[in-house]
């Protein structure tokens, strides 16, 4: 649409949406007088703050009689009017007469149950909005339920693709890629047996993209053999995939395939993408494919894919290559895991060093989603007992209802309506309730579905398979559906055991001594606040664990330090001392920037999602290699590395400019690591041996603890060894800057303005890192940048979104049990009028009443917050596995539930406790209202 | 299917609210309402549709003829002649159904007011 037209309101665009199904004549004719009529409506209802609500309902409920009858009416002025109503003409209803008449009293029974929504349009809101929530909670968990769970991969036969991990026996979760050489070995011994058909292989890198112009640093790229395409089975969406031809011997070939974003972005979708030619890593490749986006190949986000031939004497591709299975169709992955087992062990009997690992299997799906899926999977039941609630609410407020209308349905019984007609009444008046609360659902899933994906971006995988679509939006309607059904039998069954008699006499107020069992509403409110104090103790676990873990101390400090991450081109930098030299002038060009007061370089960063861990087997002196099982965190640093991050060294000294190539090997080594190799006793000094005894390092200092992995972590030995003595090409360059930031940041800023302070302090730094590495080579690119609180906030992030959603469902769970408790004291306040009245008549004062409906309300929820807290606390086990400082039976969070929850309760009692203050009791006593 | 006495609720107040002259539809639902005494209250949907029913049976006509609130947006809405004949019909008819229960009731012994209250 080019004209621009005046922002719409909700409203108007869910009237523009019914309008078309009116029938096309009343539309063109009508249509922009309906529009105007609303215009009015709106500025009527504006008056007033439900209005707008209620207006919503009553379009709806007036779409829903006006377009099927304005389509009747239609279809008796067409001209072909004789031939298309035979269903309705009187042959028709002779012959199929028994049809006809049950169509015509469901739509009777549609009418009524239309007019009395109608007729009450504030319950019809409070229990369609009740409703709303719970469906639309429901239905935007669904969406990540079916997107990272149920949607399928997009790769063939995901079920019979499997990932191989080399691990230790013990340590199955400790895994490192193969060698080429090894890969031979097991390809020959598995390939074909045990249903497995092929392997294939890959590794992770990082290539410098030059195409007319910018160089750009693809992070994301993957080198492959010639099975990979075949293996995963996924067609390219333009061109083709890459084969066994493509891959030259021992080096990379010269195709390329791109993925659709870099087509989309980078070439413009340009149509003739096919030959193009461009240079990664200064080599000259062409493009022969582009792979479709949103297929995980084998993770999603990988930007190129290059054909490589492993050499099995480059050094660098040790442990690097990760492998894929291919079984045959129907294959038993426990059958493919012994025959790799065996090829394994095999492996260790030729080579010592890998004595003791073995190697298994785990699905392809598993892999990719396994440890998001318990996960979402609590959050999915968590959202089921929110519907429960919101049902549970429906279901009495459909009761209460049930009550008032008592009479109405006794003399309907008596007068010889049969069962069936009013069951189907009420039936058909709660799945309309149902289903106007799936229609609010839904829109309320759209907005909880964009938060949703906005707070898990990068937590979930296959996030960009999360979207609300027909499947999921299938779901939203079943559950609304379902939930009338089910819940609309309460107050159907309820009306048939009701006694008959009594009723008919009027014995209304009889039922205010009714004990809790008697009236179904009591339990109903007993189940609710059972089923919210569990989800409210759940999220105070969840929440009290989140305070634990931002309270430990990651061993450096955070504040003012950033850096950027810089993976060398390999082709350009093929000796260990171009890399040192490069990483040293880039550190003396960082620490020459004014304000810059330290820097340094690491292989890798603690808490960094990019960082690739390498654990490394040592040796004391005088024991054999191949019986350590012990390991260590190992990471290559350049001098000045350590002090910059700012863990304190604790003894001995750091790694200095004096550790060179040509001088003793030397490592720096973690407390941890001291106290595990050698107790209380000094260890500077000492000696350690890596490589299979091939290389002994000297200690020369000890420095704190680092959480590498986030505060949850249990810390593990670690050791530092100088850059000069173990060069890398990939390396991360962090720098800290001189000012004390926050006090500067408020003077210049004022109070409370740190945090835009902050902001540009480490864009500040992290452009001096970018600007050192340019003119120390312009070819070289920075591959990413971040600051530390970054990567600490990162580090607890998936425990801060649990930790939130959770929170959010209690706090949902806790309003609508609170609206369930008002709903059902509201009731019986209303239906105690004459007895409250009676005991203010004889001298009890309005603080007196308000005491005594509170206190009627809080016994029955003082049973739902047992059973809660008992439920709830056999619920926190499962919560176990989640939660790092903090027991499950944690009493600070278990005593802030209680608390809560009394608050709620008694807050909820307390409007209907002083309406019944205010009960005027000689009116009350007169049975006036 | 034209339409026949007894009108129907809706359409007998659609009809009567246009006796004192056109009115477009906003107006229309107002008048029908305050005339009902609340019981008739037409949303946008129903209202278009009835309008459009009566139209194709030639009760109700759009008019060029405006009045003096013109508003250049809307369209106005006026009796034909046969529809201000069939509401005159019903009007007949619902007074001779008003007599004959009034009668009914004072046979019966009841008493005057209390039967027209």
């Amino acid at each position: 649409m080019t004209q621009t037209s005046p922002p719409r309101s909700l409203l108007e665009r869910l009237f523009d949406a019914m309008l078309r199904l009116y029938p096309k004549g009343l539309r063109q004719t009508y249509g922009r007088d309906m529009r105007t009529f609303l215009a009015e409506l709106e500025v009527e209802a504006r008056e007033t703050r439900l209005g707008r609500l209620k207006l919503g309902v009553r379009l709806l409920l007036d779409a829903a009689t006006a377009i099927p009858r304005a389509h009747r009416w239609e279809a008796r002025w067409a001209p072909a009017a004789q031939s298309s109503t035979t269903a309705t003409s009187p042959s028709f209803r002779r012959s199929f007469g028994k049809e006809a008449t049950s169509m015509t009293t469901l739509r009777h029974d549609l009418l009524v149950a239309v007019r009395r929504a109608r007729h009450n349009p504030g319950f019809t809101l409070v229990a369609a909005l009740t409703l709303a929530l719970g469906i639309g909670a429901n239905t935007a968990i669904f969406s990540v339920v079916y997107g990272v769970l149920l949607r399928p991969l997009g790769i063939a036969d995901p079920a019979h693709l499997a990932v191989l991990s080399l691990h230790r026996a013990q340590d199955p979760g400790d895994a490192m890629g193969l060698w080429p050489s090894h890969l031979v070995d097991i390809r020959d011994e598995v390939e074909g047996r045990g249903g497995v058909r092929r392997l294939t292989s890959y590794i992770f890198d990082s290539v410098t993209l030059l195409s007319d112009g910018e160089p750009e640093e693809l992070g994301s790229s993957l080198m492959v053999d010639g099975a990979f395409f075949e293996t995963l089975g996924v067609a390219p969406i333009v061109g083709r995939a890459l084969a066994e031809d493509d891959v030259l011997p021992n080096r990379r070939g010269s195709v390329c395939v791109i993925s659709e974003a870099l087509w989309r972005g980078r070439f413009g979708s340009d149509p003739e993408i096919l030959g193009r030619v461009v240079s990664l890593d200064d080599a000259p490749v062409s493009i022969v494919g582009v792979m479709p986006d949103n297929v995980p190949l084998p993770q999603a986000g990988v930007q190129v894919w290059m054909p490589q031939g492993w050499d099995v004497e480059d050094g660098r591709l040790s442990g690097r290559l990760n492998v894929l299975a291919r079984l045959e169709p129907g294959a038993d992955l426990n059958v493919a895991s012994e025959v790799l087992a065996s090829a394994a062990a095999k492996l260790g009997d030729k080579n010592p060093r890998f004595e003791g690992y073995t190697i298994s299997l785990r699905t392809f799906r598993d892999s990719l989603i396994g440890s998001a899926q318990p996960a979402i999977l609590a959050a999915a039941g968590a959202v089921g007992l929110i519907l429960l609630i919101a049902c549970a609410n429906m279901a009495s407020l459909l009761l209460s209802r049930a009550v008032v209308r008592e009479r109405e349905i006794a003399t309907r019984r008596a007068l010889g309506a049969q069962r069936r007609q009013l069951t189907t009444q009420l039936l058909i008046e709660s799945l309309l309730l149902s289903s106007l609360g799936g229609l609010f659902g839904v829109a309320l899933a759209f907005v909880l579905h964009r938060v949703l994906i906005g707070l898990a971006d990068g937590l979930l995988p296959r996030l960009y398979d999360v979207r609300l679509d027909l499947p999921v939006l299938a779901f939203g309607v079943g559950v609304s559906l379902a939930a009338g059904l089910v819940f609309g039998m309460a107050p159907a069954v309820w009306a048939f055991t009701r006694d008959l008699a009594g009723a008919m006499r009027g014995l209304r107020h009889a039922r205010a001594r009714h004990s809790l069992l008697a009236d179904p509403r009591q339990a109903l409110v007993v189940m609710q606040v059972t089923v919210a104090v569990v989800l409210v103790t759940a999220a105070a676990l969840l929440l009290r664990n989140l305070a634990e873990l931002r309270s430990v101390d990651p061993g450096f400090r955070s504040a003012g330090l950033s850096g950027a991450r810089i993976y060398l081109d390999d082709n350009a930098y093929t000796s260990d001392q171009q890399e040192a030299a490069y990483f040293s002038d880039l550190l003396e060009r960082l620490r020459a920037t004014p304000g810059i007061i330290a820097a340094g370089a690491s292989s890798g960063l603690p808490m960094d999602p990019l960082t690739i861990d390498y654990d490394l087997p040592y040796t004391l002196p005088g024991e054999e290699a191949s019986e350590t099982l012990r390991q260590a965190h190992f990471r290559t640093i350049t001098p000045g590395y350590l002090e910059t991050l700012g863990a304190p060294l604790q003894r001995g000294r750091s790694i200095a400019t004096t550790d060179r190539a040509d001088t003793e090997p030397v490592a720096v080594i973690n407390q941890t690591f001291a106290r595990v190799a050698w107790g209380e006793s000094d260890p500077v000094g000492e000696s350690f041996a890596i490589y299979g005894g091939r290389r002994s390092l000297r200690v020369v200092g000890v420095v704190g603890d680092v959480r590498f992995h986030g505060p949850s972590e249990v810390t593990r030995p670690a050791f530092f060894v100088p850059h000069s003595q173990t060069t890398y090409g990939a390396m991360t360059v962090i720098a800290r800057t001189t000012v004390d930031t926050t006090a500067t940041g408020e003077r210049l800023l004022g109070r409370g303005t740190q945090d835009a302070a902050t902001v540009t302090r480490d864009a500040l730094t992290r452009a001096a890192v970018a600007r050192a590495a340019l003119a120390t080579d312009h070819r070289q690119p920075v591959h990413s940048t971040f600051t530390f609180s970054d990567l600490e906030r990162g580090a607890v992030a998936t425990d801060r979104f649990y930790g939130r959603l959770l929170a959010a469902f209690a706090a949902v769970a806790l309003l609508l049990a609170g609206a369930g408790i008002y709903g059902v004291v509201a009731y019986w306040v209303n239906e105690s009028r004459r007895e409250l009245g009676l005991r203010m008549a004889v001298g009890a004062t309005g603080s007196d009443i308000i005491e005594l409906v509170v206190h009627r309300s809080l016994r029955t929820s003082l049973i739902g917050l047992a059973l809660g807290l008992a439920l709830g606390l056999l619920a926190a086990r499962s919560l176990e596995p989640f939660l790092y400082g903090v027991s499950a039976t944690d009493t600070s969070a278990l005593a802030a539930v209680v608390a809560l929850s009394l608050i709620a309760a008694v807050l909820a009692s307390l409007i209907p406790a002083i309406n019944a203050a205010r009960i005027d009791p000689i009116r009350a006593l007169r049975g006036e209202q | 299917m034209a339409t026949q006495l007894p009108l129907k609720p809706v359409d007998f107040h659609l009809l009567l609210a246009l006796v004192d002259g056109p009115l477009h539809g906003y107006a229309l639902a107002g008048r029908m309402r305050e005339e009902s005494e609340g019981q008739v209250q037409m949303m946008p949907g129903n209202l278009y549709a009835v309008i459009r029913r009566l139209d194709r049976e030639g009760l109700v006509t759009e008019t060029g003829a405006r009045p003096a609130d013109n508003d250049q947006r809307r369209r106005y809405f006026a009796l034909t002649d046969t529809g201000r004949q069939l509401l005159a019909d019903e009007g007949r008819r619902m007074a001779r159904m008003a007599t004959t229960v009034r009668r009914r009731l004072l046979d019966s012994g009841v008493h005057d007011n209390e039967a027209t209250q």
